[in-house]
């Protein structure tokens, strides 16, 4: 009955493109999380996935699919925050604001004014079921890009991460590092906006990494520890919403939050064993 | 030194080379807030750093680098630590950590930005012994600091700075009343007499 069940939804071609491309975005997120929740860099990463509207709209008016614009957009997004934040002297969140909500409002406008066909919730909370034989394809390469790049570059990106000025006089290529980074990031979120959305990416990106730091004693072992929580989310959310009839990106949201609850209180338990009975 | 800013005039050599030429001769210990500690690495992790450079693209240690990386836990007296997390180390063992990383790399001129601007006075002793072991190994040790307590104990040569050289030489010589003055004194009236060639008296001296 149990394996019944499990198996399910895999007798639609459908549901296995989506299991596919949860399980791939949702390690390659949450994986993308450790370093981007102690770097600080969530509000950048929400930017990132707002940013993309108006590439989107005027992509889609010319006729290419959102999963073909996102690693072009990725890049041009991630090269334009990072020359951003390090030639203006306005400071780094201030920027990402400015170029957050413009970005968002110009995407909305052009919409509007080119009349494109594009589902806006499906863009902001995400539309799994939809996704195709190519999208899946893409999302595999850049699964594969983006985390090829960061394990080779690893001790490089931790190194810079650390301590950047240490880096920089042991002679690393900081400048490269960063926008290294900022562009992996950006591809991992922008090729997620189908599974989660514009809103919700930021969850699968770093609800599994804050969950894993909780219980975690090591920064390696919560980037395994990540994975696992951002793949359970993503493919238990998926099982939910097919049960239950919920939407999709929601849900596994949802299933991370509630997965970070239960990280919190093992913590508080294990610090303080006598709480349980407070 | 360090490369990290451009010369404005005049020239800088280190080892007949250029600052950006001769990072591979520079170990340096950057100030404790420059550290982004929310990072939960390993001690271990830390002094590998030493041995990452821009060619550096394997994600596991090997044990050629663990080994370096054992010796110079051990002459900082934190072997044992290895495994720890460094967010659990005190300030004074924080800073034998980042000394542990730049002797990975066998820089011959050590830099500590403010190496004792965390570190409890029990502390600042146990660093400035591995120092002056660092020291007896044959290496140039340079120690940016704003505090001039002690410092002919501490140290063989000392350069007083405040926007322009005040002095330079044997400690027990250079600090007079006058440098400390120059150094810390009133900071207004000095800024507003100065010019280059002017330290900002009235005389123009």
């Amino acid at each position: 009955m149990g394996v019944e069940i499990l198996l399910e939804p895999f007798k639609y071609d459908f549901m296995i493109r989506s299991f596919v491309t949860a399980l791939l975005s949702g390690t390659m997120l949450s994986i993308l999380g450790t370093f981007t929740i102690n770097k600080n860099m969530g509000f950048m990463a929400d930017a990132m996935a707002h940013a993309t509207l108006p590439i989107i709209a005027v992509g889609v008016f010319f006729g290419f699919s959102i999963s073909e614009l996102g690693a072009p957009a990725a890049i041009l997004i991630a090269l334009f925050l990072g020359f951003i934040i390090k030639n203006t002297n306005i400071g780094e969140d201030t920027s990402i604001g400015i170029i957050f909500s413009s970005f968002f409002a110009l995407g909305f406008i052009l919409i509007s004014v080119l009349d494109v066909s594009i589902n806006l919730e499906d863009l902001l909370f995400g539309q799994i079921l939809a996704v195709s034989g190519s999208d899946v394809a893409v999302i595999s390469t850049l699964f594969v890009v983006v985390l090829s790049t960061l394990f080779i570059f690893f001790k490089q990106i931790l190194f810079y991460s650390f301590d950047p000025i240490g880096a920089q006089v042991r002679d690393l290529n900081v400048t490269f590092l960063n926008y290294l980074f900022l562009i992996i990031l950006s591809l991992s979120i922008v090729s997620s906006l189908q599974t989660v959305g514009i809103v919700l990416v930021l969850s699968m990106l770093l609800i599994p990494a804050a969950a894993a730091k909780l219980v975690s004693r090591t920064f390696t072992g919560s980037i395994k520890i990540s994975a696992i929580f951002g793949a359970t989310s993503s493919v238990a959310g998926l099982y939910l919403s097919y049960y239950f009839n919920l939407p999709s990106g929601p849900t596994m949201s949802m299933v991370a939050s509630g997965i970070f609850i239960l990280s919190f209180l093992t913590k508080k338990l294990m610090m303080n064993p006598k709480s349980i009975s407070r | 030194m360090a490369g990290l800013i451009p010369l404005s005039h005049g020239s800088l050599e280190i080892k007949g080379l250029t600052p950006n030429k001769a990072k591979q001769f520079i170990g340096y210990v950057p100030q404790n807030n420059q550290i982004n500690w929310n990072f939960p690495l390993s001690v271990k992790q830390v002094v590998e750093m030493g041995l990452t450079n821009k060619n550096t693209f394997n994600l596991f240690s090997n044990k050629k680098n663990s080994k370096i990386i054992q010796d110079s836990l051990s002459k900082v007296g934190l072997l044992e630590k290895i495994d720890e997390n460094v967010n659990n180390l005190s300030g004074g063992q924080l800073q034998r950590v980042l000394l542990a990383r730049t002797l990975t790399q066998g820089a011959d001129i050590l830099l500590l930005d403010e190496a004792f601007s965390a570190v409890d006075i029990g502390a600042e002793e146990d660093v400035m012994k591995i120092i002056n072991n660092i020291k007896q190994d044959g290496k140039t040790i340079l120690i940016a600091t704003h505090d001039v307590n002690n410092i002919e104990e501490k140290f063989d040569e000392v350069l007083c700075l405040n926007r322009h050289c005040c002095a330079f030489g044997d400690p027990s010589e250079v600090l007079t009343d006058e440098v400390i003055e120059e150094m810390y004194g009133p900071h207004n009236a000095m800024l507003k007499e100065h010019s280059p060639g002017n330290h900002g008296a009235q005389d123009g001296s």
